[in-house]
């Protein structure tokens, strides 16, 4: 639950100096590309914060949002900021379960009404209240209630934010994103199969420390990490330019690094932070691994076409068409050229029957 | 549907059956029609004279040179570069290898753009001489003038969508692909039918003046 203690007291606490609170401020202030200005005042706003409570509410998905978030968590001060922050329920990470669970979850929104924040990982199913409960209550339900008094609503993931895997072609559960559940409130997503989880916290501070919703793009995602696409900020992109292409996953140009294009890369159409932020503290990312983008922050990335076909080539894969086509127009061009012929050698006998008569 | 998914999916789909059917139509047509069989007899070589004819026309005649001899350079560069571009971009290159399964080396970007809006330029001096010409003037119609626009979308789209100028590049590749899409279904049923004719046609002229013993 939330408390009384302010987050500058719990750091005094932990024996966390002010100096590596700045640090931690500054970092995240680079990562969303914010003024050297900003750091003093997000941290002194940090330090005043009460514990505010987060609910996490986790619907169709996999929980691999909540492993990319473990992954930011540990070792540095984001952990302690989780610590700070209340995190009042969550299915993975929480100790209660079952009646007590959602009775902390009840006690959370009842505590802080309108001040909590939502954070939903998952999609929600229209098809049939019954795809997916929890303590049984259906996902759509629940997302309802809990958002009502919901100061700021994050959707974590591509699932939440767009639907995901769960509302890819033909879409058994009828699974609709939170946005499109919850017509009437502006939702912040964090998108990506799974999203960064420096960007999860980053925006999470951002609005802890500013008190208000970033900028966001046309798709409702922070510009601060999805501003760019990841082929602008990529590695490899001076391979592209050079026309230097890997055209299998063990050849020697993907040895030498050369660029994924032709194997299927989405990089080009694709705004994360990935080849800027990169993951697991700033280790590596897929294209730096060896693997083209898959476009995973962009909505119906799994309709899309297949991973491994470049972004140049038509989605169109059935040439059988193609020759019916060409089969039916030669056969429609024979058929006017004949009758055209046949005309044409009326014409002649018509007019040679006038002359000799 | 965005309109990258479509302009990778239904539209590029209908525009390729468009453009193979509307060629194949007339190609039929155009064979199947045939020729009345000269009676009189040959004065030259047919054949040879149709194959040099193929080439013999791509430079100004003589007697003219000093006249359209620059046009005849703008023309060719146009096309030797809108070929050139075409044929070795690499994205280019990965679109014919999911089509027709053939692939080739290409060449890097810093060649290809020079010569994509050095091309760009020549099609907007034939644009502007088809303006300004008075003689061409009289001979275009709408028809001439619409295709010079179609064909130089392709060209605009490409180099704004590789510069990442003017909208997102998934919206500029998107429109990009519908301008080739635009440009496919224009060919069969407009004087850009010469991408398949211009051989045949100047064959058969150069066999039938041959024949007649004339030097075409």
């Amino acid at each position: 639950m939330s408390d009384r203690i302010s987050l500058g007291e719990r750091l005094k606490l932990h024996g966390i100096s002010r100096r590596a609170l700045l640090k931690f401020c500054a970092s995240t202030a680079s990562m969303m590309a914010l003024p050297p200005a900003m750091v003093s005042a997000a941290a002194a706003n940090l330090e005043k914060l009460k514990r505010p409570s987060v609910i996490w509410l986790s619907f169709q998905e996999c929980t691999g949002c909540t492993e990319s978030l473990t992954r930011s968590a540990s070792p540095s001060i984001e952990s302690l900021i989780f610590d700070t922050v209340s995190l009042d329920y969550h299915h993975t990470l929480q100790a209660a379960s079952g009646t007590a669970a959602e009775a902390a979850r009840e006690a959370a929104m009842e505590e802080s009404y309108g001040e909590y924040i939502l954070i939903v990982d998952g999609s929600i199913p229209t098809g049939n209240p019954g795809y997916s409960t929890i303590a049984g209550i259906d996902n759509l339900s629940m997302l309802k209630d809990v958002a009502r008094g919901a100061a700021a609503i994050i959707s974590v993931g591509t699932c939440a934010a767009y639907g995901g895997l769960p509302m890819a072609d033909p879409n058994p559960t009828g699974a609709v994103s939170v946005a499109d559940a919850l017509p009437d409130r502006s939702i912040i997503n964090v998108p990506g199969c799974p999203p960064i989880g420096d960007v999860i916290t980053g925006v999470l501070v951002q609005i802890l420390a500013f008190g208000n919703i970033p900028e966001l793009d046309h798709l409702g995602r922070p510009m601060a990490f999805y501003g760019q696409n990841i082929h602008d900020r990529c590695y490899r992109r001076p391979f592209y330019e050079r026309g230097l292409f890997a055209k299998s996953f063990d050849d020697e140009g993907a040895r030498k690094g050369w660029c994924l294009y032709k194997l299927g890369c989405k990089g080009p159409v694709t705004y994360n932070a990935c080849a800027v932020t990169k993951w697991n503290g700033g280790v590596s990312f897929p294209i730096q691994a060896g693997h083209g983008c898959i476009g995973c922050s962009e909505p119906r990335f799994w309709d899309k076409g297949g991973f491994y076909q470049p972004l140049s080539q038509t989605t169109f894969s059935d040439p059988g068409k193609l020759g019916i086509a060409v089969a039916a127009a030669a056969a429609a061009g024979a058929g006017a050229t004949l009758m055209a012929r046949a005309k044409q050698k009326k014409v002649r006998e018509e007019l040679s029957a006038e002359e000799s008569s | 549907m965005t309109l990258l998914d479509f302009a990778r999916g239904p539209a590029m789909q209908w525009a390729l059956i468009i453009f193979v059917a509307g060629v194949s139509f007339r190609l039929i047509g155009i064979l199947m029609f045939g020729r009345k069989k000269p009676l009189s007899p040959a004065r030259g070589n047919a054949t040879a004279a149709g194959y040099r004819t193929i080439f013999s026309r791509a430079m100004p005649n003589a007697v003219f040179r000093k006249r359209v001899g620059g046009k005849y350079i703008t023309g060719t560069l146009w096309h030797v570069g809108f070929v050139f571009v075409l044929v070795f971009f690499q994205p280019h290159i990965a679109f014919f290898e999911g089509l027709l399964g053939l692939s080739w080396p290409g060449v890097a970007n810093s060649i290809v753009m020079p010569v994509a809006g050095i091309t760009l330029i020549f099609l907007v001096l034939a644009f502007v001489r088809r303006l300004t010409d008075p003689v061409l003037k009289v001979l275009s119609d709408t028809g001439d003038f619409v295709t010079l626009i179609i064909t130089a979308l392709p060209l605009i789209t490409g180099l704004l969508a590789s510069a990442h100028i003017g909208l997102r590049y998934e919206t500029m590749l998107a429109v990009h692909l519908l301008s080739i899409s635009l440009l496919l279904v224009w060919i069969p049923f407009s004087k850009l039918m010469h991408i398949v004719l211009v051989i045949p046609s100047r064959k058969r002229l150069g066999a039938k003046l041959g024949y007649k013993g004339v030097k075409a």
